[in-house]
C-alpha cells in the first residue's frame, strides 16, 4: 500500500517539478532572447531614426541603449517599466521625453536578469546612453545608496534633471521581493 | 511511460484487493498479514529519512540564499553604503510631512521650524465653497539672518490667490500679474536689492513661499487666502483646520546654534519637549505660545440637523436656521486639528444660491444638495459597460487590482441592471454581444471570465471605444454608463474626441486613468462631455479601492438629465456645461455669470422616470464674497482645456489665451499665464537692519487687515524676548532648497533562481522517492 502511495507522490512531485521548471526557466530565456531581439530592433531604429516597437504587438517602444564599457554590458531601454516590459529589458520609470528634459532619467530592471550587472558597478564607473539620433551622452556614477522604501526622493528637481539614475531591488541575492531598492546616480560628463 | 504503467498496474492490483476483501474471497486477516510482511522495519526508517531530507531541503534553501546575500554585502567589490531614511531626510524636510502652517528656516545643514507666536483663522462657507484667511505670526529666534520658507497645507481642491507678509518693518504683497510682467517685476526688484519672490504652488495640496532675509529676532506675519471646494462624506460635511505640526528631526548641534547666548528664551518657548537623548523635537502643545483663534461663518445653503466641533470648545451664534457663526472660546490648544462638521436636515434635493456682483456682472453659485436616500424611489435601471485595458503594460499589480475592482463592481450589480464587459489590447472583444441582465448566474459567469483574463499585446483604444459606445441596447428608459479604464498614453485624441462626439448619444462616460502615462486632459474632458466623472489613480495599490468608491457612487443616481432653464431674455454663461447627473450624497455646484439678471431660473431633470424640477429665484440669492472667483476659476479651467485641445492638434488660437489672461487678471487668479509675485510694498521708511528701530510703528499699506499687521513688538512678544540686543546683519547666503520630487520605483525582482532551485529540489526528491518505491517493488 505504502509504496504505491510513495510511487504516486513521487510521480506527482516529478510532474510538478518539471512543469514549474519549464515555467520558471522561461524567465531567464525570455530575458536573454529579449535582449537579442531588442538589440536587432535597436540597430534598425538607429538606421531609420523612428521610434519603433520591437515587435508588432509590443506595448512599449525602444528609447535608447545603455552601455557600461568597463563591464562590457549593454542594455536596450524600453519606454515602460511595467512588469511586462521589464521581463524583456530595462525600462524607463517616468515617461521619457527626449527633447525637453524636465526630469531625470530613471531606469529600472530586474536584479536577477538585466540589472544584475549593478552589483559590479562602482562609483566612478562611466555609463553611455545612446539615443535615437545615434548621439551618445556619457555619465559618471557618483553615488549609490539603498532606500528602505520603494521610493526615491530627489531634492531640488532642477539640479537633478540631468541625472541618470539606475535602480533595482535590494539585496541582489534575495529570495523574496522586499521594499528595499538599490539606487545609483550618475552625473553627466561634459566632454 | 514506465512510471505510468507501473502506477496503473498498482492501481489494478489494489482495487482487485479491495474487491476481493469485500467479496469475501480473501479473509481480511490474511491481507493484513501480507502487507505487514512487505514493510520491514529498515525500509520504514528509510522513508522517514527521506521525508526529513525533503523538509530540510525546503527550509534549507531560504537561509542558504540569504546567507550568500549577506556575504555579498561585505565582500562584494562595490559594497554600497546603506543609508537609513533619517540620514537622507536630514538635509531637507519632506514637504509631505508638513501638516500645519510652518515657517521653515535653514541653518548650516539642517532645517528648523520657526516658533509660531499666534494663528488666526477666518473661514466663510457658502454652499460647497469655503474661503479661508489664515494669519500666522512667527519669530526668528536665531542670531542669523535667515531664509525661510512658509509652508501651509491646503486641501487638494484649494488654490491660494492672496498673500500678504510683514517681515519686521517690510511689507510684501502677492499680486497677480501676467507671467511676463511678473518675471520682469521680480528681476527689477532683485536688481534694486529689494526682496521679491515668485510664488508657485509646488504641489496641488501644499502652498509654499520663500521669504528671504529674515533678520535675527524679526517677527514674520504671513496672511494667505484660499478657496476650497468642499464635498460631504456620507452626508457629513467637514471643515478641517490643520494645527498639529509633525515631530521634526533636528540634529542637536545646529539646533542650539540657532539660539543666541545673550538672547534668553524661556524654556517653554523652545519646543518644550526637546529631548537631548532622542534628538527629535516634539512640540509640547500646552507650553507652546501659539494662541489659535478660529471664527467661521457658515452658510451651508440648507437647514442643519447636526453642527458639531468634536475637538474644541466653541460658541455658536444662530443667525437663521441655515446660517451660524462659530467662534473658538479663547485661545485653543493646537495639539489636534480643528474640525467642524455639519449635516443637512432635509431628506430631499435642495438648492442654494449665493451671489456676488463684480465688474457690473452678477455671479452666482448654485449648489444642488441631494440627500443620502430618496424614499419610495424606484431604482434606476442601469445599463453598464465596463471597458478594461489588458495590454502588456497592465501586467502584474495593475491588472490584479483592476480585476479585483471590476469583480467588486460586478458583484454590486442589481438584478435590474444590464451589463457587458469589453476587453482590449491591440484587439477588442466582449463578454456578450449586447449587455445582458445581471442575474446571479450571469454575474458568476462574468466573474469567472474576469478571473481568467490575462494581459497581451499593445494598446489600441479607438476600436474598443467605438465598439463599446455602440454596444448599448436601444432602450431609452435606462441610464447608460460606460466605464473606461486604461493605463496607456493617448496619441490620437482628435480622432477619439470626434468618435465620442459622434457616438456618445446619452451615454454617461466615466474614465479611469492608471499611472503616469494617461493623458488626463483627454480623460477628464471626455468624462465631462459624457456627463460622467474622471478618476486618476497614481498609485497601483489604490486601484481597486478607488474603483470601488467610484462604482458605489455611480450606482445611485438621484436626478438625471439635469438642465438649467433661465428666464426668457436672459443669457448667462455657466459651468460645468453640460450639467452632470446628481448622485445621492454628492452635491453639484454650478457657477453662473450673467448681466443684469432677473426673475427665476429653473432646474429640470428626472428622478427615476418621473420629471423633477426646482425653482431658483435669482433675485433672492444671498450676497457672499468670493463667488465671482469661483466662477472665474471654472471659466479658466474650461479655457485651459480648450487651449490644450487646440495645442494638441497643432494650432493655437491666441484668442483663447487672451480671454484666459483677461479673466485671470480681472479676478486675481493664478493660471498658466498669470502668477502671484510677491513685491515689497513698504510705504515710507527705508529698511533698517536692527531690531531697536521697530519701537516706532511702521505705516501699514492701504487695505491691509490692521488687526493682523498693525502691532508693536510689545504687543506680540513675551517680555523675556523684548529686551535683548541683537547683532547687526550677517546676510545668510545659502539658499533653502525644499523642492523635492518623489518617484515610485517598480518591483524589480523575478527571483527565478530560487524558484529553479526549489523546482530542482522537488525534482530530485521525486526521483529519490521513485527510486525507493521501485526498489520496494523489486524487493
Amino acid at each position: 500500500m505504502l509504496k504505491k502511495i510513495i510511487g504516486f507522490v513521487a510521480f506527482c512531485l516529478i510532474a510538478l517539478a518539471l512543469v514549474s521548471l519549464a515555467r520558471v526557466s522561461a524567465t531567464p530565456i525570455k530575458a536573454a532572447v529579449g535582449q537579442y531581439l531588442l538589440n536587432a530592433a535597436w540597430k534598425e531604429t538607429l538606421n531609420t531614426t523612428v521610434k519603433s516597437k520591437p515587435w508588432a504587438n509590443a506595448d512599449f517602444h525602444l528609447i535608447g541603449k545603455l552601455t557600461v564599457p568597463r563591464l562590457n554590458v549593454s542594455r536596450v531601454i524600453l519606454s515602460s517599466a511595467s512588469g511586462e516590459a521589464m521581463s524583456w529589458g530595462v525600462g524607463s520609470v517616468i515617461p521619457f521625453k527626449s527633447s525637453s528634459i524636465s526630469s531625470p532619467i530613471i531606469l529600472a530592471g530586474h536584479r536577477d536578469t538585466h540589472m544584475k550587472f549593478m552589483s559590479k558597478l562602482r562609483i566612478g564607473d562611466h555609463l553611455e546612453l545612446q539615443s535615437h539620433d545615434g548621439s551618445v551622452k556619457s555619465y559618471k556614477i557618483v553615488t549609490s545608496e539603498v532606500t528602505t522604501t520603494p521610493q526615491l526622493t530627489l531634492n531640488d528637481q532642477t539640479e537633478n534633471n540631468d541625472k541618470l539614475i539606475l535602480t533595482t531591488c535590494w539585496p541582489f541575492n534575495g529570495v523574496q521581493s522586499g521594499p528595499e531598492r538599490y539606487v545609483m546616480i550618475g552625473e553627466p560628463l561634459n566632454i | 511511460m514506465k512510471i505510468f504503467k507501473m502506477i496503473k498496474k498498482n492501481k489494478r492490483t489494489s482495487s482487485n484487493l479491495v474487491r476481493n476483501i469485500f467479496e469475501g474471497s480473501i479473509p481480511p486477516d490474511q491481507v493484513k498479514i501480507r502487507s505487514k510482511a512487505n514493510r520491514p522495519f529498515l525500509k520504514k526508517m528509510n522513508f522517514i529519512g527521506i521525508v526529513l531530507v525533503l523538509v530540510l531541503t525546503i527550509i534549507g534553501i531560504h537561509p542558504i540564499i540569504s546567507v550568500s546575500s549577506a556575504a555579498h554585502m561585505f565582500t562584494g567589490s562595490a559594497a554600497p553604503k546603506v543609508l537609513t531614511g533619517s540620514q537622507t531626510v536630514q538635509k531637507s524636510i519632506n514637504l509631505d510631512d508638513v501638516q500645519s502652517g510652518e515657517l521653515l528656516m535653514r541653518s548650516d545643514d539642517s532645517i528648523n521650524a520657526a516658533i509660531l507666536l499666534s494663528t488666526d483663522v477666518k473661514i466663510d462657507i457658502a454652499g460647497a465653497v469655503s474661503r479661508t484667511i489664515v494669519s500666522q505670526r512667527f519669530i526668528n529666534t536665531s542670531d542669523e539672518w535667515a531664509e525661510g520658507v512658509y509652508v501651509f497645507p491646503i486641501g487638494e481642491n484649494s488654490a491660494v490667490d492672496t498673500l500678504k507678509m510683514r517681515i519686521g518693518d517690510r511689507f510684501i504683497e502677492g499680486k497677480i500679474k501676467e507671467k511676463k510682467v511678473a518675471k520682469a517685476a521680480y528681476e527689477k526688484a532683485k536688481e534694486e536689492g529689494k526682496k521679491a519672490s515668485l510664488i508657485e504652488q509646488q504641489k496641488p495640496n501644499l502652498f509654499t513661499n520663500t521669504i528671504a532675509n529674515i533678520g535675527p529676532g524679526e517677527i514674520v506675519t504671513v496672511q494667505i487666502e484660499f478657496q476650497t471646494k468642499l464635498s460631504p462624506d456620507n452626508g457629513v460635511w467637514e471643515m478641517r483646520v490643520p494645527l498639529v505640526s509633525a515631530p521634526r528631526y533636528n540634529p542637536k548641534s545646529s539646533f542650539k546654534q540657532l539660539f543666541l547666548s545673550n538672547f534668553k528664551i524661556p524654556k517653554s518657548l523652545i519646543n518644550a519637549a526637546y529631548n537631548e537623548d532622542t534628538d527629535v523635537v516634539l512640540p509640547d502643545p500646552a507650553e507652546l505660545i501659539n494662541p489659535v483663534d478660529i471664527s467661521i461663518d457658515l452658510k451651508p445653503g440648507f437647514e442643519m440637523e447636526v453642527l458639531d466641533s468634536p475637538y474644541h470648545e466653541v460658541s455658536f451664534q444662530n443667525i437663521t436656521n441655515s446660517h451660524k457663526k462659530i467662534q473658538t472660546k479663547g485661545p485653543i490648544s493646537s495639539d489636534r486639528d480643528f474640525v467642524l462638521t455639519w449635516k443637512a436636515k432635509e431628506n430631499k434635493v435642495t438648492a442654494s444660491l449665493f451671489t456676488e456682483k463684480q465688474y457690473d456682472r452678477d455671479h452666482f453659485l448654485l449648489t444642488l444638495n441631494p440627500p443620502l436616500e430618496i424614499k419610495n424611489q424606484k431604482p434606476t435601471k442601469r445599463e453598464i459597460i465596463f471597458v478594461l485595458d489588458i495590454s502588456g503594460s497592465m501586467s502584474g499589480e495593475p491588472l490584479r487590482q483592476a480585476k479585483a475592482g471590476l469583480a467588486m463592481a460586478i458583484k454590486r450589480l442589481k438584478p435590474t441592471d444590464k451589463f457587458n464587459l469589453v476587453f482590449f489590447s491591440d484587439r477588442t472583444w466582449s463578454y456578450t454581444d449586447k449587455p445582458i441582465q445581471a442575474t446571479s448566474l450571469e454575474k458568476r459567469r462574468a466573474l469567472a471570465v474576469v478571473h481568467r483574463i490575462e494581459t497581451e499585446g499593445g494598446t489600441e483604444m479607438y476600436p474598443a471605444l467605438d465598439y463599446s459606445l455602440t454596444n448599448f441596447n436601444k432602450s431609452n428608459s435606462d441610464l447608460k454608463q460606460l466605464i473606461f479604464l486604461t493605463d496607456g498614453s493617448i496619441t490620437n485624441e482628435d480622432a477619439l474626441f470626434e468618435l465620442i462626439a459622434r457616438k456618445l448619444d446619452d451615454t454617461r462616460l466615466f474614465t479611469i486613468g492608471i499611472g503616469s502615462a494617461p493623458n488626463s486632459y483627454f480623460m477628464s474632458r471626455s468624462a465631462e462631455l459624457g456627463r460622467g466623472a474622471h478618476l486618476h489613480i497614481g498609485k497601483e495599490a489604490e486601484i481597486s479601492t478607488k474603483m470601488n468608491e467610484l462604482f458605489a457612487k455611480i450606482e445611485n443616481p438621484a436626478v438625471t438629465d439635469l438642465k438649467l432653464k433661465l428666464p426668457n431674455g436672459l443669457y448667462a454663461e455657466h459651468y460645468p456645461n453640460p450639467l452632470p447627473d446628481l448622485y445621492l450624497g454628492e452635491p453639484v455646484s454650478i457657477a453662473i455669470r450673467g448681466h443684469k439678471t432677473f426673475g427665476t431660473a429653473t432646474l429640470e431633470g428626472k428622478i427615476g422616470d418621473k420629471n423633477w424640477s426646482i425653482d431658483v429665484p435669482l433675485d433672492q440669492a444671498i450676497e457672499h464674497s468670493g463667488i465671482a472667483k469661483v466662477w472665474a476659476r471654472e471659466k479658466i479651467a474650461n479655457l485651459e482645456r480648450a487651449w490644450i485641445a487646440q495645442s494638441a492638434s497643432g494650432e493655437t488660437l491666441e484668442s483663447i489665451n487672451k480671454e484666459l489672461l483677461m479673466t485671470a487678471l480681472n479676478y486675481g487668479l493664478v493660471s498658466r499665464l498669470s502668477s502671484l509675485v510677491a513685491l515689497d510694498v513698504t510705504p515710507t521708511r527705508p529698511l533698517q537692519a536692527s531690531l531697536k528701530t521697530t519701537k516706532i510703528k511702521p505705516a501699514i499699506p492701504h487695505g491691509w487687515d490692521r488687526k493682523q499687521f498693525d502691532f508693536s513688538y510689545e504687543d506680540v512678544l513675551p517680555p523675556s524676548l523684548q529686551k535683548s540686543e541683537l547683532p547687526f546683519a550677517k546676510i545668510y547666503k545659502a539658499s533653502l532648497t525644499l523642492k523635492s520630487q518623489t518617484y515610485d520605483l517598480p518591483k524589480t525582482a523575478l527571483n527565478w533562481l530560487a524558484k529553479v532551485l526549489l523546482a530542482l529540489a522537488a525534482l530530485s526528491f521525486g526521483v529519490l522517492l521513485l527510486w525507493v518505491s521501485r526498489r520496494d517493488a523489486n524487493a
